[in-house]
């Protein structure tokens, strides 16, 4: 286990990581996430002082972005109503004290640890993948990409290489997807940056190469454009 | 990662060539339906010694027959044990006590089978192990050499010409081979306790009679034995050999405790495709693909680019060839101005010439003449990368049958000049006829249909990579 980020939270007794823990370990070996401020929360404080205080952050990403309720309790929070897109001040502060409301409505006794902005990264040239890693009986680690987002399980078109892949891997894999059209050109938007893609997904295999310990591991959706690329979600499993 | 390759040819060449066999089990029964395996192995010209083995009798088949293996006079190289499975861990411990190295368990009802049958392949694999023993089954047919012509099947095969191609299988259905699929070598590693699929491709690529290995698997037997054979593919190809692998069977294995996507999506058959094409291995499903396949590999020169021409007797095959490029992903060339030109002159002025290429109307001036010219300008052609053939053969009583149109002379005369594939899909009665004239023309390869050629063509090309731009 290499990853100081990942030691950390095993040594906690940690064994399955959400999204900020998994971010950490993510951004240890390089790979884009976007810009994040958590903010604690406390019982009581106004929405106003949750927003001076995340724009007060060095982190602060600025307009649009996403904020999100930070539950161990929740999991899937788009359906709980805990994660809203917002583009002013205005937005922000209806947006903070709705998300709380119904963090609190998921479950009577919830656990709340804080208020958390992030940068949204998506734009109407982006497009959302699949980048993951599962430990295989046989093979050992098998890297995996596909198309991601909220109908991966749907469309079920991911490709598998075990490590350590190498670039030409990652062309073969994007060229064996079914849904391979959709990262080109593609009703007006530019083709995703390869480069990125494979930058990426090499990081990762070098990260679980290095921290075999990584069971399993998603990054759904990965945002990748015609530039950039961001771990938007990521989760994992360790043992 | 050094390979012992050395090593794995010691282990398991008394497997296929031993100087001598002892049979276990060996019977005076003879004739079809028997399936006796002495029988089988003097049939097929083995010269090696033969030792039958069974207290029920003094001779087997002209040979004097042993009591037990230890009471062999000479050393033995092989031992096929085909007995009860009750007495088959006192015969492994005999044998380990005779310094046997090699064993065949063709007996079935092992850990496969019960409780009873894990307890007695526990016991003779422990005697096995401490022997230094390899064994290759159990439930197996064992091996097939047409080389050095010795075989431990108990179903009758016989002698016949082979190509370099290594067998390795799980079940002795494929000893059988196919009329396009003639092996040199094969080995049935059954259960695959020990010697297994990857020991297989392991010997054959050593083995300098083996240019192409086949691969059947169910799944491994062992953990952690993808690994070893992910090292073993691509060793054999780094040494020129082509694998082919067909992989059956979905096992649950290792689909476990699982929370991401990503663990959900990796079913076994999707895994294996994925690996597969990452050590650049030959995926096949079903038995004409296996055919296909290994003769374009064995026969076809690779392919630089994707770039296909077609010269065709009839346009309604052109319209297929097109769906069937677009199926595997090939290319059709941009004929050079030249090889327009030379095909432009034979045919009628208001014919366009376009690829596919219509060949049919300047075959009216003198077939021969019109074959030769439109072949040697595509293979000449620097545009063009595999040159395919689709030729109506007339059923015309009276008329020659083969060769009617000069098609045949005209590919035996240009194909074997030039370093690039010709396929020739015949369509008519003569087909088979027609595959048995251009059978042994280098660089020719006869398909039956036109999705055929194509696949073939997409086996013999670079990898198809589709990049977003």
């Amino acid at each position: 286990m290499k990853s100081k980020a990942l030691r950390e939270v095993y040594e906690k007794g940690i064994r399955v990581l959400g999204e900020s823990e998994s971010r950490k370990v993510l951004e240890e070996y390089g790979i884009p996430c976007p810009k994040t401020v958590v903010i604690g929360y406390d019982e009581g404080k106004r929405a106003e002082e949750y927003l001076r205080e995340l724009k007060s952050s060095s982190e602060w990403p600025g307009y649009p972005l996403f904020l999100k309720i930070v539950s161990p309790d929740i999991i899937h929070k788009s359906d709980a109503g805990v994660v809203k897109r917002v583009v002013s001040d205005d937005e922000a502060l209806m947006a903070i004290e709705t998300i709380i409301r119904n963090a609190k409505k998921y479950k009577a006794d919830v656990s709340i640890n804080g208020i958390l902005a992030s940068q949204d990264v998506s734009s109407p040239e982006t497009r959302e993948l699949l980048i993951g890693a599962v430990y295989n009986e046989h093979f050992g680690h098998l890297i995996s990409l596909g198309i991601g987002g909220v109908l991966t399980e749907v469309y079920k078109d991911v490709e598998f290489r075990a490590i350590p892949i190498t670039e030409s891997d990652v062309y073969s894999m994007v060229s064996r997807l079914k849904g391979r059209a959709m990262l080109g050109p593609f009703r007006g938007m530019r083709p995703i940056n390869m480069s990125v893609l494979v930058d990426v997904v090499l990081k990762l295999s070098k990260m679980i190469e290095e921290n075999p310990e990584i069971r399993e591991i998603d990054i759904n959706p990965f945002i990748i454009g015609p530039e950039r690329g961001f771990a938007v979600d990521a989760r994992m499993r360790i043992e | 990662m050094i390979i012992d390759l050395a090593g794995v040819v010691e282990e398991l060449e008394p497997f296929f060539n031993p100087r001598s066999v002892a049979i276990v089990g060996a019977t005076i029964a003879r004739g079809p339906g028997v399936f006796n395996v002495m029988e089988n192995l003097i049939s097929f010209g083995y010269k090696g010694e033969i030792y039958p083995v069974n207290p029920k009798y003094t001779e087997v088949l002209g040979k004097k027959a042993y009591k037990s293996v230890k009471e062999i006079p000479g050393p033995v190289d092989l031992v096929l044990i085909a007995v009860g499975r009750a007495i088959v861990p006192s015969i492994v411990k005999e044998c380990a006590e005779k310094g046997v190295k090699s064993v065949i368990i063709v007996t079935q009802g092992f850990a496969e089978a019960d409780e009873e049958g894990k307890k007695l392949q526990d016991e003779f694999m422990k005697v096995a192990r401490e022997a230094g023993m390899r064994i290759v089954g159990p439930n197996t047919l064992g091996t097939h050499n047409f080389i050095d012509n010795f075989t431990s099947s108990f179903i009758p095969i016989k002698k016949r010409e082979y190509d370099p191609i290594g067998v390795v299988c799980q079940t002795g259905l494929f000893f059988a081979g196919f009329p396009r699929f003639k092996y040199a070598k094969a080995i049935d590693v059954g259960a695959a306790i020990d010697v297994d699929h990857v020991d297989a491709i392991r010997y054959y690529t050593e083995d300098p009679n083996i240019k192409q290995i086949f691969v059947h698997i169910e799944g491994f037997a062992k953990p952690g034995r993808g690994k070893d054979f992910i090292e073993a593919v691509r060793e054999a190809k780094r040494r020129g050999k082509d694998v082919i692998v067909f992989k059956v069977g979905e096992t649950e294995a290792g689909r476990k405790a699982v929370m991401s996507h990503t663990g959900t999506l990796a079913v076994e058959d999707k895994v294996f495709d994925g690996i597969l094409r990452q050590v650049e291995a030959f995926r096949v499903r079903d038995y004409n693909e296996l055919q296909l396949v290994s003769s374009a590999l064995l026969k076809l020169p690779r392919m630089k680019g994707r770039r296909i021409a077609m010269l065709t007797h009839h346009g309604a095959s052109g319209v297929m060839a097109k769906d069937a490029a677009e199926e595997f992903g090939l290319e059709w060339a941009d004929l050079s101005e030249k090889t327009i030109k030379a095909i432009k002159e034979l045919s009628p002025p208001w014919l366009p010439i376009g690829n596919p290429v219509d060949i049919w109307p300047g075959l009216m001036g003198g077939p021969m003449r019109m074959h030769k010219t439109a072949l040697k300008a595509v293979l000449e052609d620097e545009n063009v990368d595999g040159v395919l053939l689709s030729i109506h053969i007339a059923d015309y009583s009276g008329w020659p049958a083969v060769g009617t149109y000069g098609h045949v002379d005209a590919i035996a005369e240009l194909a074997p000049q030039y370093n690039k594939p010709v396929i020739v899909v015949p369509i008519g009665v003569e087909q088979e006829a027609t595959r048995k004239a251009l059978e042994n023309i280098k660089n020719v390869l006869v398909c039956d249909t036109i999705r055929d050629a194509f696949k073939a063509f997409s086996v013999i090309a670079p990898p198809e990579v589709q990049v977003p731009k």
